[in-house]
């Protein structure tokens, strides 16, 4: 209805599929430039600090082995992220069987988010990333999904395996969190 | 603090934001803008947020693709990948249509009836003579297993009670030995198909244990190349 950008998305990234299920490579390509940097981006946002390279490759490659399960009513870039975040889990609980302490509750609070400070430049960009890291898991990510990643309700429900209902209040609260972090 | 009037309005704010709603929705939260403060300040955090977005190097888009599984074959161009057995279409077995056989309908259903009960006959007539054998010793076999030769003048199966303690055993043996006759369980080819059913349903019925007993429904014919009762 109102997202004019993501339905043009969509329809730019169906034909590209098509493409590539007729047999043209090119279009692998054109997909690749299209996400990967928000994969990318995405994967620093869910704590990923080593190895983000493999891990957006590891995810294209998943996607591209089960292209024929993506459903074309659905974001391409939604599938793209739910396959990264179980990508991540699925590390995070084989690094927690190795011995490693890794949270992998969804609910705990963050504890790996000042990671990303390097990346951010300025003061302003800095006092975020603090309110940010103040948030729990699941806050953080719908945050960051709706605010940076421009998804819809639906979209991070079908990406964190939830409900509409509970990313929108997940996104209320995350919003009066940071909020108040950046008043006080 | 005080709350937004238009709920609906204040969950497009990320998406006006990020300029990513069509015109009509753009114009009703800009307009919306005007009035609630609640929505100007969460709108300036929004900015804010999405300003801090953290900046990230280009993952090696070459190499990636270059791991990425091949494109489907085009149109009209052989897979030569491999392929799981079950998927292909009964290659190897030859079609009658090519071999020029007809088949009678049914035909398959009867011979692998046939064949189903032959095999548990062997196993029951197996099982069943070796359970006389040990408790009894050998009665006057003669021949293959398949056919067994039990000699009697009067009547082929005579019933001997072997009183054994608390214990009564019942085996088919010979009264008095005459040569030259023998019989079998027959050949399954006598039996009408009906015939053939009725022994299955039975069989699918029987609990698997070792029974001495023949089946009741099953003759004892004489061998075409025996002697006379």
């Amino acid at each position: 209805m109102i997202d004019a950008t993501q339905q043009e998305d969509s329809r730019a990234d169906g034909g590209l599929i098509d493409q590539w299920k007729a047999g043209d490579q090119r279009a692998a390509t054109a997909i690749v430039e299209r996400h990967a940097e928000a994969l990318a981006r995405f994967a620093g946002r869910l704590g990923v600090t080593e190895d983000v390279d493999e891990l957006v490759q590891d995810t294209f490659i998943r996607a591209f082995s089960a292209i024929d399960s993506f459903r074309a009513d659905s974001s391409l870039r939604t599938w793209l992220f739910t396959i990264e975040r179980r990508l991540v889990i699925d590390r995070r609980r084989a690094q927690a069987r190795r011995g490693h302490e890794i949270e992998i509750d969804d609910m705990h609070a963050a504890s790996g988010f000042d990671a990303l400070d390097a990346m951010v430049a300025d003061e302003a960009a800095q006092r975020v990333a603090g309110a940010m890291a103040r948030l729990t898991r699941m806050q953080r990510e719908v945050f960051v999904l709706r605010v940076q990643e421009g998804r819809s309700y639906k979209d991070i429900a079908e990406i964190l395996g939830s409900t509409e209902g509970a990313a929108r209040v997940h996104y209320h609260n995350a919003m009066r969190a940071v909020r108040e972090f950046l008043h006080d | 603090m005080i709350e937004c009037r238009s709920p609906e309005l204040q969950d497009l704010l990320p998406d006006y934001v990020a300029e990513s709603l069509d015109s009509v929705a753009m114009a009703r939260v800009h307009d919306h803008l005007v009035s609630c403060e609640v929505c100007a300040d969460d709108l300036l955090v929004l900015q804010l947020v999405q300003q801090a977005r953290p900046r990230v190097a280009v993952p090696d888009i070459a190499r990636i693709v270059a791991a990425l599984p091949a494109a489907p074959a085009r149109h009209g161009v052989e897979f030569t990948g491999p392929r799981l057995v079950r998927d292909e279409p009964a290659a190897s077995v030859p079609s009658t249509a090519s071999t020029g056989e007809r088949r009678r309908p049914g035909a398959t259903v009867f011979g692998r009836s046939v064949w189903r009960v032959a095999a548990i006959l062997g196993v029951m007539i197996a099982g069943g003579t070796s359970v006389v054998v040990a408790r009894r010793g050998i009665i006057d076999v003669e021949g293959p297993m398949a056919t067994q030769a039990v000699t009697s003048t009067d009547s082929v199966r005579t019933v001997a009670s072997v009183p054994s303690g608390s214990e009564s055993l019942t085996v088919a043996m010979s009264a008095s030995p005459v040569h030259g006759v023998s019989v079998s369980y027959g050949d399954l080819g006598d039996y009408s198909e009906a015939e053939l059913e009725s022994m299955i349903a039975r069989l699918d019925q029987w609990d698997g244990a070792t029974n001495t007993e023949p089946l009741p429904g099953v003759p004892i014919l004489p061998n075409a190349g025996g002697g006379s009762l």
